[in-house]
């Protein structure tokens, strides 16, 4: 590299011998701050044995944040506690920082006065149709108690939908294809939330429109569970564990269902709808939800079970082949001893045809299992 | 982001206000002591006892060293705000509900609510410099309307009062002579009583709340009204904010709605409203009662709420805030 600067050989002194060398050096050159406040200086220089160094300095530039208080409120930092503080150790748990972030909630859609429902889907329904919203969905769905509010239909959906867009104000959000968010405008603005599914009413899959909708983006809604309690996996209709803690309140004219109910199995549906013959004593407990029903087409029915298996048993040997609901094993009561038979429902279909594949004939504590669906139209 | 909650008092918040450079926080309580806390962080520096009955407003100077506060048991008490002192009672016939600051901290105007046979009625007291000098003595008093007067504050270089309350209407009183000069008008004003009156930084406008569920902004010389919020719950506390356009509105004392959200954190939400376009811009939840107190700080970058919970929580707003496009 050639110095720029002119000189003249003949004009150097003489006592600047040594230095001389430092012309034949690149001059240093500087990289301003970049967005990170990063400099970089790079010189040139010779060491002791007149060796070329190259020096590189980098050096980080910051704002130093503008501070905040004024003189008089640093001042005001520094006064004494009085009152009831006179006696406050530091940290006492007066002032804490919450253990949850709260968000500022966007609404969903853009529309002042809506009504929100939230349904669970239903897992493999080859399509859904759906009613063109003109006029407000009767409450056919559920049985709502006495809130007269929101009206809303459930929805189930194939899990490959997206967007769906329906009648006058009403609008449906399909939520990474598994539920179903209806928002549809009513005169009462109540905002009501946490509705379980009930008749289903469809539409077909490719509809779609992406005005309206792509307002609605993503809403800063945490998906809680209230069967399980965890944040942001599910909401409360697919929770993996909903019979564990079924709400009672949303349905009047069924009797609370537990885990264990058994033989009652004609459990009314809705208020009188028809009930079809495959709602079986054990495959679904929970009984007569049209949700619980599309559960009940991954239900699988074992029997030849050995006297001493339980449900735990089952749900061990099942729980390979995908997420296990329920389990049921039909105990005699007065013996305690297994009736040979029992249930256990997927929370896919494709982990229920799994097992019956390979269980079936499978050899479990000195017997041959027989493993097949609980219903027998599975198609 | 994370609230700052703030358990100092047992009873239901009623006021909250900053000071002028945004550093202490004012609240006031139905437990008789109201207190100040850092802004920053939330800590408390101090409580002041003396009264006995609860104390429904405050406010404090603009040089931060003067507050006064009004309590239900019918007196008005200034102090000092470093300390516990009270520097002077003012003794009234009935509870006091509001007070004001005049600009320049030279007068204050106070409410009182109607108390057996007695009207309610606004009165305005001079506060002397040094507080050695200070006379209980009214400066005005203006009797007239009719329900408790839930708010009243200074207009514009003191020239007028805004008072609203249980008669759902709001006036505009000369403060030299107690004249009414304007009323709001009845059919596009509140349909039910007004709980909460807060003016905007530059005091050229002002925010109503009632419990008809709406909110509405009115020009403070004019009393036109310029924008109404609509929400669903009946509104309690409102504050606009010095920064951007929004306004946050607190109430709630209807039934819950059912929520998706976990059970862990209150379900009693701050709205908060574009300003200008009168839509919602969203929610912040967490008080487990209704919410009766709502303040920006004035450099707009926190607010804080006060419930019927006797919580006080303290919102330092996120980036994302700041971003919000509408």
């Amino acid at each position: 590299m050639v110095v720029d600067s002119k000189f003249r050989w003949g004009e150097l002194e003489e006592d600047e011998e040594g230095d001389f060398l430092n012309l034949f050096l690149p001059p240093p050159m500087v990289t301003g701050p970049d967005e990170n406040g990063i400099k970089k200086r790079i010189e040139y220089k010779l060491n002791e044995d007149g060796q070329k160094v190259k020096v590189t300095t980098t050096t980080r530039t910051r704002k130093l944040a503008k501070a905040r208080l004024s003189k008089n409120a640093v001042e005001r930092r520094s006064w004494a506690k009085f009152g009831d503080a006179i006696h406050e150790d530091v940290g006492a748990r007066l002032t804490m920082v919450s253990n949850e972030e709260i968000l500022l909630e966007r609404p969903r859609a853009p529309v002042s006065k809506r009504v929100f429902a939230k349904f669970t889907t239903v897992t493999n329904p080859i399509d859904i149709r759906y009613r063109d919203l003109q006029s407000p969905i009767p409450s056919t769905v559920l049985p709502r108690k006495s809130n007269p509010g929101p009206r809303f239909a459930t929805v189930a959906c194939a899990k490959d939908l997206t967007e769906v867009k329906s009648g006058k104000g009403s609008v449906f959000r399909v939520l990474a294809g598994r539920s179903v968010v209806v928002a549809f405008e009513e005169g009462v603005g109540t905002r009501d939330l946490g509705i379980e599914v009930g008749e289903l009413i469809g539409s077909k899959a490719e509809e779609s429109t992406g005005d309206g909708l792509s307002t609605i983006g993503k809403g800063a809604v945490l998906m809680v569970c209230r069967t399980c309690g965890k944040k942001g996996d599910h909401w409360t209709s697919r929770c993996p564990y909903k019979d564990l803690a079924q709400p009672p309140e949303f349905f009047e004219d069924k009797p609370p269902a537990t885990p264990s109910d058994t033989a009652a199995a004609s459990v009314p549906v809705k208020g009188g709808a028809y009930v079809p013959p495959n709602k079986k004593a054990g495959s679904s407990s929970s009984g007569g939800q049209e949700m619980r029903r599309r559960n009940d087409e991954n239900s699988v029915r074992v029997t030849n079970l050995s006297e001493d298996t339980r449900e735990p048993d089952l749900h061990e040997l099942f729980r390979t082949f995908g997420t296990v609901t329920r389990v049921y094993v039909a105990v005699d009561q007065k013996t305690g001893m297994s009736r040979g038979f029992g249930f256990v429902n997927f929370l896919n279909k494709e982990d229920a045809e799994r097992a019956i594949n390979k269980l079936n004939g499978y050899g479990y504590d000195n017997l041959i299992l027989r493993v097949e669906w609980a219903t027998p139209r599975a198609n | 982001m994370r609230p700052i909650l703030m358990k100092g008092h047992e009873r239901p918040l009623t006021f909250l206000k900053y000071n002028r450079e945004g550093d202490l926080l004012f609240s006031c309580a139905k437990d008789h002591n109201p207190t100040v806390w850092f802004a920053d962080n939330g800590e408390r520096l101090g409580t002041y006892k003396g009264h006995n009955g609860t104390v429904w407003c405050c406010d404090v100077s603009r040089d931060s060293t003067r507050l006064i506060t009004g309590s239900a048991d019918a007196t008005v008490k200034l102090w000092n705000v470093k300390s516990d002192s009270a520097l002077f009672t003012f003794k009234f016939d009935a509870p006091a509900r509001s007070v004001d600051f005049s600009v320049g901290d030279k007068l204050a105007v106070i409410t009182t609510d109607p108390f057996m046979e007695l009207q309610s009625s606004i009165q305005v007291k001079r506060i002397a410099r040094d507080s050695s000098e200070q006379t209980g003595e009214s400066v005005l008093t203006i009797k007239g309307p009719e329900g408790r007067i839930s708010r009243a504050v200074w207009g514009p270089l003191n020239k007028t009062i805004i008072s609203a309350g249980e008669d759902a209407v709001i006036r505009i009183w000369d403060s030299e002579t107690g004249k009414l000069l304007k009323e709001s008008d009845k059919e596009t004003g509140h349909q039910n009583p007004v709980t909460s009156l807060s003016k905007s930084a530059d005091g050229s406008y002002f925010l109503t709340g009632s419990l008809d569920k709406s909110a509405r902004l009115w020009d403070i010389r004019t009393l036109t009204l310029i924008k109404t919020y609509v929400t669903e719950r009946p509104v309690n506390a409102g504050a606009i904010s010095p920064l951007l356009d929004h306004v946050v509105i607190g109430g709630g004392q209807d039934a819950l709605h059912v929520t998706m959200t976990g059970h862990r954190a209150g379900k009693f939400e701050a709205k908060f409203f574009h300003k200008i376009l009168q839509e919602e811009i969203g929610g912040v939840k967490g008080h487990f009662g209704p919410i009766n107190a709502l303040a920006f700080n004035p450099d707009g970058r926190s607010f804080t709420s006060g419930g019927e919970d006797g919580y006080i929580r303290l919102h330092h707003f996120d980036s994302d805030y700041f971003n919000i496009k509408m």
